[in-house]
């Protein structure tokens, strides 16, 4: 019985390693639009979702074979999401303000609805058959991984890393850095706010698309796969903080994935996920009673300029 | 067919009319309406089905249980910047429909399916045509509380957390009740609404209060018109009646309309954020008659300044040993300042000595690690800054802080404290005695405008005021506090020489009314022009105090001022 339990625990413990990777790619690209952009990117759904539906298509109608199809879902997913920061949120902040963030939300959450009900009208409400490579099942002692998964953790923990390291390394990277820190010093600078807007919604792209890919090879791809995903995405961003560097996101990514399977075994698998809404509520608790975050998230617009009177 | 389409556009207009008190009045972001409903469509499922409550019972059990959650959702954003507040509600949708899903009593996945056989007051709902009066009759209620509320003085101060909840919070309003009571208020409507959808749909499932019925509701609300409750209306009938002519007109399957109905919610819904933000019908500004008869003219000529003697006026507010430390910055050490009775003292010295903080330490929006401040005796420390301008002592700020969407007349309105309608029970006491009251709102609030020359701007929104401007429109919104204490941050900086001389003639009529004004002012002129008592801040300590003729002739302030010379 002993063994069987401690069995469970490291099964447990290595799927929660791998969500939590995932989570953590996620909540890293998130992290990236919302520190740079203020944009409450709800619609990071609708990539997600996007990508795995574009690479079937591709397969089923088109009869591409799986890799290709997949990088055809990928980019679909990226100029997706370009596509929707130029299209959409740009002229929509553009027209709200002040109140940007509540107008980008509200179209956000209609962008994403309305875009996965197109999908349901092209491919079906149903779930896809996804299908690519052959999932091979590899036995440590008492733990099972599949190929796939451990894919899907090198391809998210990758993500992370690549991205941290954009952000260091690159001049590019170095221009959203200024942008998340001050967008208007930056512009005044001569740094291209757009292209960097682009250049981090791209990145949103890439990392939901590349997750979702592994997702639906490994479990289904269906409409509403990407509601909990986005929402979880948020949590890691927002634990993480969306104004520091990705590579936090893993250590809150790994948490948040570890929690839930963890927490599996005291609760019944059902009640996982209202685990990780426990904790996030509890850090909101705390963050609302110390109520001083305010100014380090958002900061105030600056206070018009004063023309003093020499 | 189109008596069932009806019905659920009644429906949804309910939540749409919540979801825009919420949202469009008091400005709280939240995408949590669906899941409210959810909650009262479950309440309905369980308690009808396996505990055979009447249906009546299950619908008042469903508001209240939804207006209990929405306190404490309410109580959490508190303290929450705008983007923690939409996670929270977003994680709150996802998690409440989860925990629905869990519960083998509650259907699990498939949700409660079976809900049948209701009747209200012995009429039995069985076919489209029996909902309608219910649907109605809530449209009804719900459109009268939400105007009651939102057209209301309690509404204003509701629009005033929405454009800048501390600056409402320091004209004496106890913005946390408001917010508390709003989420509580449009969280059980939204539990009515949901339960009544249930028992008309006959089901309540995880997929049927998902983020679909949140978008469709936000929808309804931004192609209607923010703050505006006939359009919330109109376009609830005109989006739900998408789907019956899509299926009518175009002969679509019914799934498939379904879709179409939802890709045009998206695509109506940026369509309208780019083209025409406010909806199709904007907020409604209070009307304003021009004012009548002759302009008053308060002010008369400023007399040359004189220098009070301070012993002949009372101390009314002493603050002592006030400290606060942010980490390790000391932004105030060991203050103390006294204002007298019907003078004008000034706070002075360079960028971030503390001047600003001062205030802050004063008013309560920073509360002091140490010190006391006592207005008229009474303990100021402590306690929060609506009640310490209620007790009588006021603010402005710097940067203005005009309520931007509001009328200047409501802005200065919303000052007036003890008003008769911002209390949620008397606003539903049959009878005129709430609008009576707030005329006179009206006509005390045009006097304070009128008092410092703004009357002819009183239906301008504050937005379109020129700098200056806005600066004597702030002045006034603090004086219809009525607070004998007034603290002005900079009032004559970043205007022109003009407004200079107006603010001065402004300020010292401010003093010629009885009231104690402290300012803090760059402008050494205006300094040397109003204060009966100067005191010189550094690094967050006064050092020094006099008259201003006194301090600048110290050649050790002169220097810690202007730098070296």
């Amino acid at each position: 019985m002993d063994s069987l339990i401690s069995a469970d625990f490291w099964q447990l413990t290595v799927n929660g390693l791998v969500r939590g990777s995932f989570y953590a790619a996620l909540g890293a690209g998130l992290a990236l639009v919302l520190g740079v952009t203020h944009r409450f990117h709800f619609a990071y759904a609708l990539t997600y979702t996007f990508a795995p539906y574009a690479a079937f298509l591709a397969m089923d109608r088109q009869g591409i074979p799986f890799w290709p199809a997949a990088l055809v879902g990928l980019a679909g997913a990226v100029v997706l999401s370009v596509l929707i920061e130029l299209l959409v949120y740009r002229p929509v902040a553009a027209r709200a303000g002040d109140r940007a963030m509540l107008a980008v939300l509200v179209t956000s959450i209609g962008v994403s609805t309305a875009g996965i009900a197109a999908l349901q009208l092209i491919a079906g409400s149903t779930g896809l058959p996804f299908y690519g490579p052959t999932m091979t099942i590899h036995e440590w002692g008492p733990v099972q991984l599949s190929n796939f998964e451990l894919y899907e953790v090198l391809t998210c923990v990758g993500l992370v890393v690549a991205i941290a390291a954009f952000l260091a390394f690159t001049p590019l990277g170095r221009q959203v850095k200024a942008v998340r820190s001050n967008p208007g010093l930056a512009g005044l600078l001569g740094i291209g706010v757009t292209r960097v807007s682009v250049t981090v919604f791209a990145i949103a792209g890439l990392v939901s698309g590349a997750c979702a890919l592994w997702y639906g090879l490994l479990y289904t791809v269906e409409p509403v796969m990407g509601d909990k995903v986005v929402i979880y995405g948020f949590v890691v961003a927002f634990l993480a903080g969306t104004r520091t560097s990705p590579l936090r996101a893993l250590p809150v990514g790994l948490g948040v994935g570890l929690l839930e399977q963890w927490s599996s075994m005291w609760v019944s698998v059902q009640w996982t996920q209202t685990a990780v809404f426990t904790v996030l509520v509890v850090y909101l608790v705390v963050l609302s009673g110390r109520g001083r975050w305010r100014r380090s998230v958002v900061p105030r617009p600056a206070p018009r300029a004063r023309l003093k009177k020499a | 067919m189109w008596i069932n389409y009806l019905v659920q556009a009644l429906l949804l207009a309910s939540l749409a009319l919540s979801v825009n008190l919420l949202v469009g009045y008091a400005g709280q972001v939240s995408v949590a309406h669906a899941a409210f409903a959810g909650i009262g469509g479950y309440t309905v499922g369980y308690l009808t089905t396996a505990r055979d409550w009447p249906f009546v019972a299950t619908l008042v059990a469903a508001a209240v249980i939804a207006a209990l959650v929405g306190v404490v959702i309410g109580l959490i954003a508190l303290g929450l910047a705008e983007e923690f507040l939409i996670l929270m509600t977003l994680a709150f949708s996802l998690a409440v429909i989860g925990i629905f899903a869990t519960f083998d009593a509650l259907g699990g996945v498939m949700g409660i399916t079976n809900i049948s056989g209701l009747s209200i007051l012995g009429l039995s709902l069985e076919t489209p045509r029996d909902w309608l009066a219910p649907a109605a009759v809530t449209l009804v209620l719900v459109f009268a509380v939400c105007w009651r509320i939102g057209e209301s003085p309690y509404g204003r101060v509701l629009k005033g957390i929405r454009e800048d909840t501390e600056a409402t919070r320091s004209l004496g309003k106890n913005t946390f009740a408001y917010k508390i009571a709003i989420f509580a208020i449009t969280a059980g409507m939204a539990g009515w609404v949901g339960a009544l959808y249930s028992g008309w749909l006959g089901l309540a499932t995880p997929t049927a209060f998902g983020f679909q019925l949140a978008m469709a509701v936000f929808a309804m609300v931004i192609v209607g018109g923010s703050a505006n409750l006939v359009g919330s209306v109109v376009a609830a009938i005109a989006l739900t009646m998408i789907e019956p002519v899509l299926r009518q007109v175009v002969g679509l399957q019914s799934s498939e309309a379904a879709l179409w109905q939802l890709v045009i919610y998206g695509g109506l819904l940026v369509l309208m954020m780019i083209v025409r933000p406010q909806g199709l019908f904007a907020e409604r500004f209070r009307h304003v008659a021009p004012p009548t008869g002759e302009r008053v003219q308060v002010l008369g000529e400023r007399t040359a300044p004189v220098v009070r003697d301070l012993d002949a006026h009372p101390v009314v507010l002493k603050a002592e040993g006030l400290g606060k430390r942010f980490g390790g910055i000391v932004a105030a050490k060991d203050l103390g300042l006294e204002l007298r009775r019907g003078t004008i003292t000034a706070l002075v010295g360079p960028n971030g000595a503390g001047k600003t903080t001062a205030f802050n330490l004063l008013t309560g929006a920073v509360v002091p690690d140490s010190g006391s401040v006592l207005l008229d005796g009474e303990e100021l420390v402590g306690r929060r800054p609506d009640e310490i301008v209620r007790a009588g002592l006021v603010r402005t700020y710097q940067d203005v802080r005009l309520l931007s969407r509001l009328s200047c007349l409501e802005n200065v309105m919303l000052a007036v404290p003890d008003q008769h309608g911002e209390h949620l029970g008397r606003l539903f006491v049959p009878g005129r005695a709430v609008s009576r009251a707030d005329h006179a709102v009206a006509e005390q609030a045009m006097e304070w405008l009128g008092f410092v020359g703004m009357a002819d701007h009183a239906g301008v929104p504050a937005d379109a005021l020129s700098y200056g401007q806005s600066k004597l429109v702030s002045l006034s919104r603090a004086l219809a506090t009525r607070a004998p204490v007034l603290l002005l941050d900079e009032p004559a900086s970043g205007v022109d020489s003009t407004w200079v001389e107006t603010m001065l003639t402004m300020v010292d009529a401010v003093r010629a009314e009885g009231r104690t004004v402290c300012l803090v002012e760059h402008n050494l002129d205006v300094v040397r022009e109003l204060a009966d008592h100067t005191y010189f801040m550094e690094l967050g300590e006064i050092t020094a105090s006099g008259t201003i003729a006194e301090l600048t002739s110290s050649a050790r302030l002169t220097e810690a001022y202007f730098g070296a010379q």
